[in-house]
């Protein structure tokens, strides 16, 4: 009788066994490939500069040059971004025409900014800042706000500023999160445009070497800082507005701020920048 | 005699000319057709460039006001930027990993 | 009748080569507009050129051209598509991506010699 009945629930727990085995693997594997990138990312840039701490990343080009950092060093004094972060505030608290505010949205009173980019399961996508931004405005009967600059990058400004000391720390979890990360992975490392460039070309082998007379910044902490008063565009920028001029530089079209294409980058750049600190908004040349 | 060398000097004298006649003879509405395709391609791989449609758009008119030279250059542009866009696309598809900056 | 025409001939053929000896300079000085074109070598962003301001230094320094690349059909080469040499190569590919057409090339090539 025991026979019978061991053999009868063998077959279905073996069953059962295998599926647990995928599962747990498929769970663990994601994590840990994207744990190697991490990994792979930052001794790269520990080998080409061995004299930066990790965490001096989050501060992109003035960590790898002397004369810059001590130009913005002096800035820091009177930061540009600082009107932007006012003017975000008073945004922030401002009430939508239905009497609700950007708080019923955010919580913490919008010191939420470590917790973006994320993967979002259910639908399927990378949700990042400026979107959810968005998507409180519209949840709210209020308009979207273009993603480039303005309003926008200045609400950006002041979450990221209250934000600041959290740690950078994405999770790509799922099929799902690893499909994006992937995807945002081969924008970073191909070549793209008429002049064939890549931001891998530029940001890791050349970081810290000067194209024409600007030095190229560390893929490495390249999202902590974001958004940034970029004296170029003489006002606060967000970074779709960078990703969107570089991808025009290199000779290709650019893709609109908030497309897919720069969430899936943002979502990768941020992830190879997980142990980091949040740091933002920043002042840029 | 004088019409042989009447008749050479015709003949070399369209031989050094030549050059104008095949620049004009690539039909440029088949061209921009063509150089559209392309682009529409590149697009739909994610690896359009910046100004293969404003080339397109600059043959478009070209042709429009009768410059039928001007509009077929501006195409055979646009075309190559096309074709190049895709290459780069497929290439990059293909093997964007061996990219990854080693040590 | 017949000598003439032959005369007439052999110097409408040569016509192509007299221009050619006293326009090396020429050559060379179309090739330094073209370099130092942002549209079109723009190679100061990242090479340095001697006379040039503001040079980038991703790439090696514009120098001894002709010692280091005694074969003219191998700098052309590296400035036509030089990822054919290495895929990892930063440096656009001006002649097949289109920045510069075979005879652009050419007269870079001339200007390269000179440096």
């Amino acid at each position: 009788m025991k026979k019978k009945v061991r053999n009868r629930f063998f077959a279905p727990l073996l069953v059962l066994l295998m599926l647990l085995a995928t599962v747990r693997t498929e769970a663990v594997d994601y994590q840990a490939k994207v744990q190697a990138d991490i990994k792979a990312f930052r001794d790269y840039f520990a080998a080409q500069f061995p004299d930066v701490p990790f965490a001096d990343y989050a501060n992109g080009v003035y960590a790898i040059d002397a004369d810059s950092r001590q130009q913005w060093l002096e800035m820091e004094e009177f930061p540009p971004y600082a009107l932007s972060v006012e003017d975000g505030k008073a945004l922030f608290e401002k009430p939508f025409a239905n009497g609700k505010t950007y708080g019923s949205c955010f919580p913490n009173g919008g010191a939420v900014r470590h917790n973006y980019p994320y993967f979002d399961e259910k639908r399927g996508t990378v949700v990042t800042l400026e979107m959810a931004i968005n998507e409180c405005r519209v949840a709210n009967g209020e308009k979207s706000l273009a993603c480039k600059g303005g309003d926008i990058a200045k609400i950006s400004a002041y979450m990221a500023f209250i934000s600041r000391g959290n740690p950078v720390d994405v999770k790509v979890a799922s099929e799902g999160a690893y499909k994006a990360y992937m995807k945002g992975k081969e924008f970073f490392y191909a070549k793209h445009g008429k002049l064939n460039m890549s931001c891998a070309g530029c940001h890791m082998e050349f970081a810290g070497k000067r194209l024409r007379a600007e030095i190229l910044s560390p893929a490495l902490g390249h999202t902590t800082h974001f958004p940034v008063y970029r004296s170029k565009w003489g006002e606060i920028g967000t970074l779709h507005k960078r990703y969107g001029g570089c991808t025009n530089d290199t000779g290709a079209n650019a893709f609109a701020p908030q497309s897919e294409e720069y969430r899936n980058l943002e979502f990768f750049e941020t992830v190879m920048s997980n142990g980091l600190i949040f740091n933002g908004p920043a002042s840029r040349k | 005699m004088k019409r042989n060398l009447l008749s050479t000097a015709a003949l070399l004298s369209v031989m050094l000319s030549a050059g104008d006649l095949r620049a004009a003879a690539p039909d440029a509405k088949a061209l921009i057709e063509q150089a559209e395709t392309a682009r529409k391609e590149a697009a739909s791989l994610g690896y359009e460039w910046r100004d293969t449609a404003a080339l397109i758009k600059k043959a478009q008119d070209a042709l429009a006001a009768g410059q039928e030279a001007e509009a077929s250059k501006l195409a055979q542009d646009a075309l190559l930027e096309g074709q190049q866009s895709v290459a780069q696309a497929h290439s990059m598809q293909k093997s964007w990993q061996t990219l990854i900056p080693k040590l | 009748m017949k000598r003439i025409a032959m005369i007439a001939a052999v110097s409408i053929l040569m016509l192509p080569l007299s221009g050619q000896a006293d326009s090396r300079e020429e050559n060379i000085a179309k090739g330094k507009k073209l370099a130092l074109d942002g549209s079109k070598g723009n190679c100061l962003a990242c090479h340095l050129i001697p006379g040039g301001e503001m040079a980038g230094n991703l790439g090696p320094p514009l120098l001894q051209m002709k010692q280091r690349y005694p074969k003219r059909s191998v700098l052309h080469s590296q400035i036509w598509d030089s990822t054919a040499k290495n895929s990892h190569s930063m440096m656009p590919p001006f002649g097949k991506h289109g920045v510069m057409t075979k005879e652009e090339v050419d007269y870079v090539v001339d200007y390269m010699y000179s440096l």
